[in-house]
């Protein structure tokens, strides 16, 4: 393969601070016509911030980008990982949004038409009926729009947030080959994926980032698999190691709670295992590995199809989240804002909603009783206790977030389930969350949590459970794998 | 800047000597009712001194007697909208529809209307709450649907006719210690009990809940419809006990009776400070608001203005108080607007 010279965009010293983090730290990339740049980089290493400085969502501290040889910033697309297709909307209407730039007012019907059909073809779409809904398109194809959205806005620089994320394998190859034919065209595309595979098989060039910089770029040629992951990691990894807490019940009194053959639709089957208390058990996977799913079937959240659960020998079946939680499953979301907090209500509130029954008398809540369990469960989650009257909207995320896990242990759970306990939290939170739900765990508490981050897992869990594609690749003590044996495993599965 | 010093002052000790003061300012300017509580004071001293005949005991005593029946209506319509389910607009119709009810029973007594009526409005609330709540239907269109219902029905049923009730219905005409009529005494339990219950009561904190974040009520295992469908259920039967008063002052039941509550109630609401957006605001606000709008009227009145000037009064209102409600609410949860 040729490499070209041509820069179409190039990104230069740029630094990014939230708060007191750094997202970014004089990060320079340049990204050349013809050529398919492969964005790598473990969760949080600043490679979506970097996009989105580069589409100019994110405005950077420092540094600039600048677009070589072309007029302004139009000349990027991004083709985002959610779907931002609507689906309600016909083909025809979805690319039209992505048309707004068209200069004048009357746009003539026939040249948009154009436009669109030439765009859908470069994207793989010829055949497709402009007037069909969108909703009516398999996954991939609608991947496919996406793209060809981003290519109507005529746009030679594309970057492409984790296309394949959520596609099958022959999916996949289509939007591979949509991919060639546009950088052979003169395109530059930016992929971001975390399928170690397709680089390979895609990718011109290799940066890999690693907390907010860039540690290695160059020629796909000058990487193996290994020493991408290597990078990605940082070769003084050493992994951050969950601290030891002693059990503190009787043997004979543990809870366990046992998963046999547990399935949910499509969306995962086959799960088996035993968490019990002492231990913190992770599912660990990529989004759209069914691992999430899990988590959120044995709430009570998405139907359970096949399998059962026992917890402590009791059967529990039908599970609802009412439910579930009568059976001493407690939950924390995944999405905090939306599902975690009542953001309006306060740290008090939050705290005993859980926990109505044991703050009242008679069907009369007694302020009381709600103050002293808002500032014991504060005291748990190492939360400020003089601020239990503060709204839970003007806490920073990180205490949010603190919140929110206790109000599910206000319930007073058997079992406490986690998903992505630490999304969007910064270090010194996430620290205190770790030691709190490992505390919790060696008081005779089942801890169950999804992770889509390897970090979080080696601090938190002492078991995890890889998936792939909706099934169960393997169990292990997290002591007794290495890194890039989980990373391969929720990646591609099981080793052939 | 406004939502720091706030924040900061809630951490400071209770025994520092400015913040009992600062905690007062705070909880005014961040409380929407009692923003509407104090307006409501001030505009009734503006009118006592600036309005002649306002302040006579005849004049406060039609004011009170004008707003009473709204203003039971209004609490009842608070909870709905409190529950993060809007407004029901079925109210009016379920007052007319009450007031046939009262006075088609009045011959088998005086109470026994009065929980027939009552009961009538419970149980049309209950159904509306069953669709809004079990099967999620959209409340607005849902109460629009039930109150074309119940007006066609009663229509059938009176031949569009006017019921005379057949018995005495002078018991609810009385009036307490020679000044206070039944029907405010009756607004007037009605609010400290739903501001009781609002406040105190698991019920009323589940329904605080449920309209702050019904996902985020149900991740900890608390269902929403059976709240919802109480909701609706006490709301429906505070307007049927006030269609039941309505019919008790002529004695008759008409469906035009009670056309105005409807409207009425949800401008009392939405003046008391009561968020659209649920979970913020109390039922005293609705019955404050019912106030505040009855006075607004009573005084404009009495200073001589036409009833449309009044009814652009009534609109400007509303408007403020959404407004208003909406920088208070987004100051105390701290969010920037």
């Amino acid at each position: 393969m040729v490499l070209s010279t041509e820069v179409l965009l190039s990104v230069s010293r740029i630094s990014k601070s939230f708060g007191g983090a750094k997202a970014l730290n004089d990060v320079s990339v340049d990204f050349r016509a013809g050529e398919v740049h492969a964005l790598l980089g473990e969760n949080g290493a600043g490679k979506s911030t970097l996009v989105k400085v580069i589409a100019g969502v994110v405005t950077a501290d420092t540094g600039e980008v600048t677009f070589p040889g072309s007029s302004g910033s139009s000349d990027v697309a991004m083709v985002f990982q959610e779907l931002s297709v609507i689906p309600e909307l016909s083909v025809r209407d979805n690319m039209a949004l992505s048309m707004r730039r068209t200069s004048g007012l009357l746009v003539r019907r026939e040249k948009l038409q154009e436009r669109m059909q030439s765009a859908l073809a470069s994207a793989g779409l010829e055949d497709l009926d402009l007037d069909m809904p969108v909703e009516a398109l398999p996954l991939a194809k609608r991947q496919l729009l996406e793209i060809a959205r981003g290519l109507v806005a005529d746009a030679r620089t594309l970057i492409l947030d984790e296309p394949t994320a959520t596609l099958s394998d022959i999916e996949i190859s289509r939007v591979h080959e949509v991919v060639r034919s546009l950088v052979a065209g003169g395109r530059s595309i930016v992929y971001i994926t975390h399928r170690m595979g397709e680089v390979f098989r895609l990718a011109d060039r290799i940066t890999i980032m690693r907390s907010g910089s860039v540690v290695a770029s160059g020629p796909t040629a000058d990487f193996t698999m290994d020493s991408v992951v290597t990078h990605m990691l940082g070769e003084e990894h050493t992994a951050g190691e969950a601290i030891h807490v002693k059990v503190n019940f009787a043997p004979e009194s543990r809870r366990k709670l046992n998963i046999r053959g547990l399935a949910s639709g499509h969306r995962f089957s086959d799960v088996s295992f035993t968490a019990q208390a002492g231990e913190v058990t992770a599912l660990f996977g990529q989004i759209g590995s069914g691992a999430d799913d899990v988590v959120r079937a044995l709430v009570g959240i998405i139907p359970v199809t096949a399998g059962d659960i026992h917890l402590n020998e009791i059967q529990l079946s039908a599970l609802t989240r009412p439910k579930s939680q009568k059976h001493g499953i407690a939950y924390v979301s995944a999405d905090r804002v939306l599902e975690g907090v009542f953001l309006s209500g306060s740290v008090a509130q939050n705290v005993s909603s859980g926990a109505l029954a044991g703050v009242s008398q008679l069907g009369t809540i007694r302020a009381e009783l709600e103050t002293d369990l808002a500032r014991s469960i504060a005291s748990k989650v190492a939360f400020d206790p003089s601020r239990i009257r503060v709204p839970v909207g003007s806490l920073s995320g990180g205490n949010q977030q603190k919140i929110a896990i206790g109000r599910a242990l206000a319930t007073q759970p058997d079992v406490l389930v986690l998903n992505e306990p630490t999304r969007g939290v910064d270090i010194g939170a996430r620290a205190e969350i770790y030691r709190a739900l490992r505390q919790l765990s060696a008081n005779n508490v089942i801890v169950i949590v999804y992770s889509s981050d390897i970090v979080e897992l080696r601090e938190l869990a002492d078991r995890v459970i890889t998936m792939f594609r909706g099934r169960p690749v393997s169990s292990n003590r997290t002591t007794d794998v290495t890194d890039s044996q989980i990373l391969t495993e929720i990646l591609h599965g099981a080793k052939a | 800047m406004n939502t720091k010093i706030a924040a900061r002052s809630t951490v400071q000790k209770p025994s520092s000597p400015a913040t009992p003061v600062a905690e007062t300012i705070k909880r005014i300017t961040t409380d929407s009712s009692a923003i509407i509580a104090v307006t409501t004071v001030l505009l009734f001293i503006l009118a006592c001194i600036f309005v002649s005949e306002f302040a006579t005991v005849t004049n406060l005593r039609a004011l009170f007697l004008s707003v009473a029946l709204v203003g039971i209506a209004a609490v009842g319509l608070s909870i709905i909208t409190i529950v993060g389910r809007l407004f029901a607009l079925s109210v009016s119709a379920m007052v007319a529809v009450s007031t046939i009810v009262f006075a088609s029973l009045l011959h088998t007594g005086p109470w026994t209307a009065m929980a027939a009526a009552v009961l009538f409005g419970a149980l049309a609330g209950a159904v509306q709450g069953f669709f809004v709540g079990r099967l999620g239907t959209d409340p607005i269109v849902t109460t629009i649907a039930a109150a074309a219902i119940l007006i066609g029905f009663a229509q059938i049923v009176t031949g569009g006719r006017n019921v005379q009730g057949a018995g005495d219905a002078s018991v609810f005409g009385l009036t307490i210690f020679g000044v206070v009529p039944v029907q405010v005494l009756a607004f007037f339990v009605l609010t400290v009990l739903a501001w009781w219950t609002h406040r105190y009561t698991l019920l009323g904190r589940r329904v605080t809940l449920v309209g702050l974040n019904e996902k985020a009520a149900l991740v900890s295992g608390m269902r929403a419809w059976p709240v919802v469908l109480f909701a609706f259920i006490a709301s429906g039967a505070m307007a049927g006990l006030a269609g039941g008063l309505l019919s008790s002052e002529s004695g008759q039941g008409n469906l035009q009776l009670g056309g105005t509550f409807g409207f009425d109630a949800i401008t009392a609401v939405v003046v008391g400070g009561v968020s659209v957006k649920g979970g913020t605001g109390n039922p005293v606000g609705a019955a404050t608001g019912a106030v505040l709008v009855g006075l607004l009227g009573n005084a404009l009145v009495l200073l001589g203005l036409s009833y449309e000037v009044q009814l652009i009064f009534k609109g400007v209102l509303v408007l403020l108080a959404v407004v208003a409600t909406g920088i208070a609410s987004n100051r105390q949860s701290g969010r920037k607007r």
